[in-house]
């Protein structure tokens, strides 16, 4: 086996003698660890989509057969307003800049629109650049203001439900503390000196 | 606002419970090392979390019996990575003295003596650790004042408010060399930073209220007497468990070597374990009863 392939099993996490059938299975976990969807409100997209790459190359140098991939979610093309004919280039520019990651200069250009506030497209769109940064409660209003403004636009309906995502299965179940020493992880802090002094700077740790 | 990040202790594996330890001691021994011993006092969960990214992505460190000054009687493993600590140790320093000069701001003159006095004595190693980490120090200034300027006006925007604090978190790791690091490194923290400004602000609500003290949460929504309406709440949930998610997204991008499972439980299972104690206003209970020999080692 060559470095190149050693690394590929590193990168999949299967032993150098895996079967075709963990291959699959080990780069059907891998691909849907960094899923298209986990990154669509993350400034790392494009991080996972190299590292997608980087996975399936892994799968084509150790197996012959395409990896069955899981199936991908690519948000609707670009579909500016049909009713403002003059607002169609910002709205493309927009897009082009968020799908680039330049989120401060999409921001930019939307606020110095006069109808910022009124046109559904621009609300969109702004809360599309809120939820770049990171910042998903305006990213919700944004696209509910949206939503109102144009009730009939699938794209915006869409959104609205992807902006808040749900934790995995295996968190949900263990959220609710088992016991009563549950959280506290750490017995150390309580039994040192200084848990006075800390308590007293920040409040309670 | 410190303590909202810790790991779900049932779920920890021995080992990796045991490496939390060894990081927690190894934080306190770092910061004796270089700002004195006044600054052991200093060592939280959050910054012990902080270290544990850093190092995820370093070979494994050394761990060695060390001196305890709580039990002096016998040694305690602590993980001896000087340069790993070196800037968590600054960052925590710098953290927790604007800490102590936002309650002097915020304290009567009774009450902000304490905080006076602590300030004179974490006055040297704050100079310090300014001096090792400059540009850390000035940003932790900067926001901090954006902080007050939006508290000053009273502004409804959660996202708004908790950019300022999850940015000095984020900021933690911005002198990582390597972008293909520091970029999920970054992210992960952000969101940590909102999530533990967040989880500050439902927890500190009701008392808010009570002294008509600003509180974003306040002002977003319409909260009754004693706290956020069911469906305020539900919501402000959902807004926490899509910050986990995107907190966990980029956990899966670091290319850790070391301190996976401690980190993934950390994101997925004490992230959400936390902010439901502190949204059933258990939180502050547990703390004060936590049984202190159960959890020993």
């Amino acid at each position: 086996m060559t470095e190149e392939q050693k690394n590929a099993c590193r990168l999949l996490g299967v032993s150098e003698t895996a079967s075709q059938a963990e291959l699959q299975a080990a780069c059907d976990n891998q691909l849907a660890r960094f899923d298209e969807m986990k990154y669509l409100g993350s400034p790392l997209a494009d991080m996972a989509a190299q590292k997608r790459e980087q996975i399936r190359a892994a799968y084509r140098l150790l197996a012959a057969p395409e990896p069955v991939e899981p199936p991908s979610f690519e948000l609707p093309a670009p579909k500016p307003a049909a009713d403002s004919p003059a607002g169609e280039s910002v709205s493309v520019r927009v897009r082009r800049l968020l799908n680039a990651g330049d989120v401060e200069e999409a921001d930019a250009l939307l606020s110095a629109q006069p109808d910022v506030e009124t046109n559904p497209e621009y609300v969109y769109l702004r809360g599309m650049t809120r939820w770049k940064q990171g910042w998903l409660d305006e990213a919700c209003q944004y696209v509910d203001q949206a939503t109102k403004l144009a009730p009939r636009n699938d794209e915006y309906k869409a959104a609205s439900g992807m902006i808040l995502t749900e934790l995995p299965p295996a968190a949900k179940v263990k959220r609710s503390f088992a016991g009563k020493t549950g959280w506290a992880a750490c017995g150390c802090l309580s039994e040192c000196l200084c848990e006075a002094l800390c308590e007293s700077i920040c409040e309670g740790c | 606002m410190f303590g909202y990040v810790r790991p779900l202790q049932p779920e920890l594996r021995v080992r990796d419970y045991d490496a939390y330890h060894a990081a927690y001691c190894g934080l306190c021994r770092a910061l004796a090392k270089r700002y004195g011993f006044r600054s052991r006092f200093l060592v939280n969960y959050d910054m012990t979390f902080l270290f544990l990214v850093r190092a995820s992505v370093r070979p494994a460190a050394r761990t060695r019996n060390c001196f305890c000054p709580a039990r002096f009687w016998r040694k305690k493993p602590c993980i001896c990575d000087d340069g790993g600590y070196d800037r968590v140790s600054a960052c925590t320093v710098i953290l927790c003295y604007c800490k102590i000069l936002d309650n002097i701001r915020d304290s009567g003159f009774w009450k902000g003596l304490g905080y006076r006095l602590l300030k004179l004595v974490y006055h040297r190693p704050w100079k310090k650790a300014s001096k090792d980490a400059p540009e850390f120090a000035d940003l932790v200034r900067a926001k901090l004042l954006a902080l007050s300027e939006l508290e000053a006006a009273q502004s409804p925007s959660l996202d708004a408010t908790a950019d300022a604090f999850a940015a000095i978190v984020s900021a933690c790791a911005d002198d990582l060399p390597d972008e293909a690091v520091r970029r999920p490194a970054q992210a992960l923290l952000y969101q940590v930073g909102r999530h533990i400004y967040l989880c500050d602000a439902l927890d500190d609500l009701a008392e808010d209220l009570r002294a008509d003290g600003y509180n974003p949460l306040r002002y977003r929504f319409v909260p009754t007497q004693t706290g956020l309406q069911a469906e305020d709440l539900a919501y402000l949930g959902r807004l926490m468990d899509s910050s986990v998610n995107l907190a966990g997204a980029a956990l899966s991008l670091l290319p850790v070597r070391q301190y996976g499972a401690l980190l993934e439980n950390i994101v997925y299972l004490g992230l959400p374990a936390v902010y439901t104690a502190v949204k059933t206003g258990r939180f502050r209970a547990k703390a004060k009863e936590f049984p202190r020999k159960e959890n020993q080692p």
